[in-house]
């Protein structure tokens, strides 16, 4: 035991608790059957091309689709053969597992995110979500 | 065990209140919930931001049926200002930019732990992109 080292425990101690706690938050959401039924969920997705390719076809129109939106140049058609591939895609069972999976976590992340801003009264999400808002899958 | 134990959704609860607690004894945090409290108990600067919020609605509804007449703008400027002025306003807007600075880091730590973005999900608007 140091004689000079002072009782009161300082910022850093006390910001280095906080932030192993959340290490040992994100361990414990990592463990949960939530967690891992997600990634299971993701490396089948990732495992299965036909899909996979599907998926990025699909993202890279949906994306020209907005930015032709955007410019107010949008064609009604493209935008219905869009959500009809987005119907044949979601319904595949690789994909309707993921997006299943993916639901489940973020009902997880948002108790837990709404138990911190609710105790803090900051919403956590809003606070870390990246500043863009709108973002993709 | 229980099932419900075994899921793991009540170790991640019971893990997130200790990271509350953790997180209520930081000092940027305290110095935030504080200047959030007398933030919002002040009528004062609850008024002035009430008119700025009043404002700028109306100024939106006047972009999007284009009569947006100049001084319009000028009013949501003005209101602005009045608030910014407002001593209270002022700290609690710095103390919640430095909570959200650490918070940001607490994200960091969990998000490069799942390898997925924590807040970014639990924040992300229902199908916005949908």
């Amino acid at each position: 035991m140091s004689a000079s080292k002072p009782a009161v425990v300082d910022r850093a101690d006390l910001e280095a608790a906080a932030l192993e706690t959340a290490r040992v938050l994100g361990r414990a959401i990592g463990e949960s059957s939530v967690f891992r039924a997600f990634e299971g969920a993701q490396e089948t997705l990732v495992a299965d091309e036909e899909v996979s390719r599907r998926l990025r076809a699909y993202q890279t129109r949906q994306q020209e689709i907005w930015l032709a939106r955007s410019w107010g140049g949008a064609d009604p058609l493209q935008e219905q053969a869009l959500d009809e591939e987005w119907r044949t895609l979601s319904a595949m069972p690789t994909l309707r597992a993921y997006l299943r999976a993916q639901e489940e976590l973020t009902a997880l992340l948002r108790e837990v995110a709404g138990i911190i801003s609710q105790e803090i009264g900051i919403d956590y999400g809003a606070t870390c979500a990246p500043a863009s808002g709108c973002c993709c899958c | 065990m229980s099932l419900l134990e075994s899921n793991g959704r009540s170790a991640v609860l019971g893990r997130t209140r200790e990271f509350v607690t953790a997180l209520k004894a930081i000092p940027s945090i305290q110095r935030f919930v504080a200047a959030q409290h007398r933030f919002q108990a002040d009528p004062e600067v609850q008024r002035l931001l009430a008119d700025v919020q009043h404002k700028a609605e109306t100024f939106q509804r006047g972009q999007q049926s284009g009569t947006l007449r100049e001084e319009q703008i000028q009013q949501v400027r003005d209101a602005q200002a009045r608030f910014y002025d407002h001593p209270l306003a002022q700290e609690f807007l710095q103390a919640r930019d430095a909570a959200a600075t650490f918070l940001q880091e607490t994200n960091g730590v969990i998000s490069e732990i799942l390898g997925v973005d924590f807040g970014g999900r639990a924040g992300r608007v229902r199908g916005c992109c949908e």
